[in-house]
């Protein structure tokens, strides 16, 4: 590959927290303040063309595009040195992964494959948020560009046809994800918080996210009830009256520090008669448990304590390790999409150039010709659409030519030739006197300046050695 | 005549199809064939459609024979699936749809030829009061009987704590079956009354019976009058005692079953006037 592509960083894996801080790069500034040079940031011809900065709590990548290999100790110098560390204590925790590895591992990190919580769905949103930073900075161009947006595209795929993001991986969510799958409606369902505790008030606030109608809480010490009620905009309730209650409330998440079972099968006979069978959902997360085993038995009534819990968080991180493998093989097939992809770029300004010097000679040969003659609206149109298609017929060959070639040969030798023959850079043509002495004299780069969408061509090799070459080849 | 003759074997076949993709596709958890199921059996239902309007067109609505009504029966029920389908979003109610439909329509082709006795007077209102409420009851019944067993399977997962596969992902809420439970007892069960009722009254108008009401001990009229006492206490228990959940599913299993007995069995294994083997009148 021409284009070069590679990534550097540093992830849970590779290095402690302690690495992690130090090296974190989230305000380091290291596009704004221009400490990475990056060509496109500040419109100078340097090796790294393009960048971009991920810094998570989790991971610290740098993502860079450029035309020359070993892109990765500038970037590891220039990231030591804007968190004033020598490169030496950076490197042993680096990765460092080129083309086609590169654009693999991004495309695994989108898709949070490479999280801690696989799965878990915050990693793009970081992406993209770097990805707006790097825009902002104006270090992208046309090939992190296509990359990133390859990367979210990816990322969706993975989400929607594997389901590895699909279920839940914390004790609370799962309760929530039970309760949605028992009641469906969860507007219409109210909730109570039978004391307090950090994971049922983990699950209460999920459950308020749910959209849920309302919370009560019930707690021993009333005070406290009160304040907890408040945070859910909900409403507290004695903690004697809570039977009285029950018959109003759907889901009930318990977590008092009780002895001994404070909800029992027998006293819920009463208030599924009162309630009329709706289903309720208890949620029990004290240890020792709050309401009896027994309970689970009863008609319309779900019982899930903390094991019950952590278990379907188990099974669902299982099932989500299992979903990675073919998570993994959409990432593979997208990667080898998309350097193929990249690759043939290198022959789009050729072709561009090939198809509009023909038209341009074309045009005005026509415009030449078509003065003297008077022809009618209706000659003219039929002449132009046959001009048309001897344009795209002349040139259909030398184009199947380049494509097929450039799959075989990844100098892209055979598009510098046709720019010579074609004469397609428009330069005095070479002069015989260099032709004999070899490629001396180098011609220089071709194409725009680099950046916009098309990208810059590659430099040709001079015809000459081509030809040599061809002559050794041939021998 | 072979046009219909051509469309009723590719309607069967899709049927067919359909009821095959459906039985491999669920157990097996092989989502493509579940699918492509589907596909077969909505592509034979747009086919029966056709079928059934060409029938009309082609005969006439005065000649129609039993096997038309059964016909007709198996796409009312395909249609009240298809709209559960949509209210549900659930391919599990297809598992009992697709092979019940198939069953009624190669029933319908084999009972073709038996002519029946539409009653002389008001017949039009007779289709309105006694066949049209008592197919639509009937679609309501089987869609509540597809949602009963998902209910008791999904409830019977979740109860015992067991590992969701993807297939049970997709369901829907529990609530959403016993959704679907209250709607064809609140509405199944007064349609079903009207039917009965309008069978009964047309009864000797047709025939010309003595001894009033069964009088005539005919087979039928007892499994149907059976069924409405089965429908009748699951209304009490359902809307004035509250039943919900678990037993509200068994007890549309129940009334499920014995009517599809009725339907079926009955019709074909023992002599009444709506037997597939005399000239009689044809109801569900």
């Amino acid at each position: 590959m021409n284009k070069h592509i590679c990534l550097v960083g540093l992830n849970h894996r590779t290095a402690g927290v302690e690495i992690r801080e130090a090296f974190a790069l989230a305000d380091a500034g290291l596009l704004e303040n221009g400490l990475l040079p990056v060509g496109a940031h500040l419109k100078k011809d340097l090796p790294i063309k393009e960048a971009l900065v991920l810094s998570t709590c989790n991971r610290v990548e740098i993502l860079l595009a450029g035309r020359e290999e070993k892109l990765e100790e500038l970037a590891i110098r220039s990231w030591a040195a804007a968190r004033n560390r020598q490169p030496e204590e950076l490197a042993p925790f680096v990765y460092v992964h080129n083309d086609a590895e590169a654009v693999k591992h991004l495309f695994a990190v989108a898709s949070s494959l490479d999280s801690m919580v696989l799965g878990e769905p915050q990693i793009l949103g970081q992406i993209k948020d770097a990805y707006k930073d790097a825009l902002r900075a104006g270090s992208t161009r046309f090939i992190l560009n296509a990359l990133l947006h390859r990367a979210f595209f990816v990322a969706k795929r993975v989400r929607s046809e594997t389901g590895v993001a699909s279920s839940a991986v914390s004790v609370s969510y799962a309760a929530v994800e039970l309760a949605k799958r028992i009641f469906g409606d969860m507007p219409s369902c109210k909730a109570m918080l039978i004391g307090a505790g950090e994971m049922a008030e983990l699950a209460a606030t999920h459950l308020m996210n749910a959209g849920i109608k309302s919370i009560l809480v019930a707690n021993r010490t009333h005070e406290r009830a009160l304040e907890l009620a408040s945070r859910y905009h909900g409403l507290a309730v004695p903690f004697a009256d809570l039977f009285a209650q029950l018959p109003e409330v759907d889901i009930v998440i318990s977590s008092t520090g009780a002895p001994e079972a404070v909800i029992r099968a027998k006293d819920m006979a009463g208030v599924m008669r009162r309630r009329r069978n709706r289903p309720m959902f208890f949620i029990d997360i004290a240890v020792p448990r709050d309401v009896d085993p027994d309970v689970n038995t009863l008609d319309n009534i779900y019982l899930y304590d903390i094991d019950d819990l952590k278990e379907v968080v188990e099974e669902n991180l299982t099932q989500r390790r299992e979903e990675a493998v073919k998570a993994l093989a959409i990432v593979e097939e997208e990667t080898l999409n998309f350097c193929k992809w990249l690759e043939s770029t290198e022959l789009q300004p050729t072709i561009v150039d090939l198809i509009r010097r023909s038209e341009a000679i074309v045009r005005e040969e026509w415009t030449r010709t078509s003065k003297r003659l008077r022809l009618s609206e209706k000659d003219t149109r039929a002449l132009e659409l046959m001009l048309g298609a001897i344009v795209k017929k002349i040139n259909h060959d030398p184009i199947n030519f380049l494509k097929n070639r450039f799959e075989e040969e990844k100098d892209g030798q055979y598009a510098g030739l046709l720019r010579l023959v074609f004469n397609l850079d428009k330069k005095e043509l070479c002069p015989r006197r260099t032709r004999e002495h070899g490629s001396e004299e180098a011609p220089p780069p071709l194409g725009p300046p680099d950046g916009g969408m098309i990208p810059p061509r590659r430099t040709p090799e001079p015809a000459a050695a081509f030809f040599n070459r061809i002559k050794e080849g041939s021998k | 005549m072979i046009f219909i003759k051509i469309l009723s074997i590719l309607v069967m076949l899709f049927y067919a199809l359909g009821s095959a993709g459906v039985f491999w596709g669920i157990p097996a958890e092989r989502y493509k064939i579940l699918v492509l199921g589907k596909f077969f059996t909505w592509t034979g239902f747009a086919l029966h459609t056709l079928l059934i309007i060409s029938i009309i067109l082609l005969n006439g609505a005065d000649d129609l024979s039993r096997g038309y009504f059964m016909q007709l029966l198996a796409w009312c029920i395909l249609l009240a699936y298809f709209i559960g389908w949509r209210l549900l979003k659930s391919g599990f109610l297809s598992l009992t749809a697709s092979p019940l439909a198939l069953l009624l329509f190669i029933l319908a082709l084999k009972v073709d030829k038996v002519q029946i006795e539409m009653p002389g007077t008001l017949k039009e209102l007779f289709i309105a009061l006694h066949i049209g409420p008592m197919y639509t009851s009937l679609g309501l019944l089987t869609l509540a009987f597809g949602a009963a067993l998902l209910f008791l399977h999904m409830d019977r997962k979740i109860k015992s704590k067991t590992r969701l596969t993807e297939f049970d992902r997709g369901l829907p809420a529990l609530g959403t079956y016993d959704r679907i439970n209250h709607l064809a007892v609140v509405f199944g069960f007064p349609l079903y009354t009207l039917g009965i009722a309008a069978g009964f009254i047309w009864a000797p108008l047709t025939w010309g019976r003595e001894g009033g009401i069964l009088g005539s001990w005919d087979p039928k009229e007892i499994f149907s009058v059976f069924v409405w006492f089965l429908y009748a206490s699951t209304f009490y228990l359902r809307i004035l005692r509250g039943w919900r959940g678990r037993k509200a599913a068994l007890l549309i299993l129940f009334i499920f079953g014995i009517s599809a007995f009725s339907l079926l069995g009955v019709n074909l294994f023992m002599p009444t006037h709506h037997s597939f083997g005399s000239l009689a009148t044809f109801t569900a």
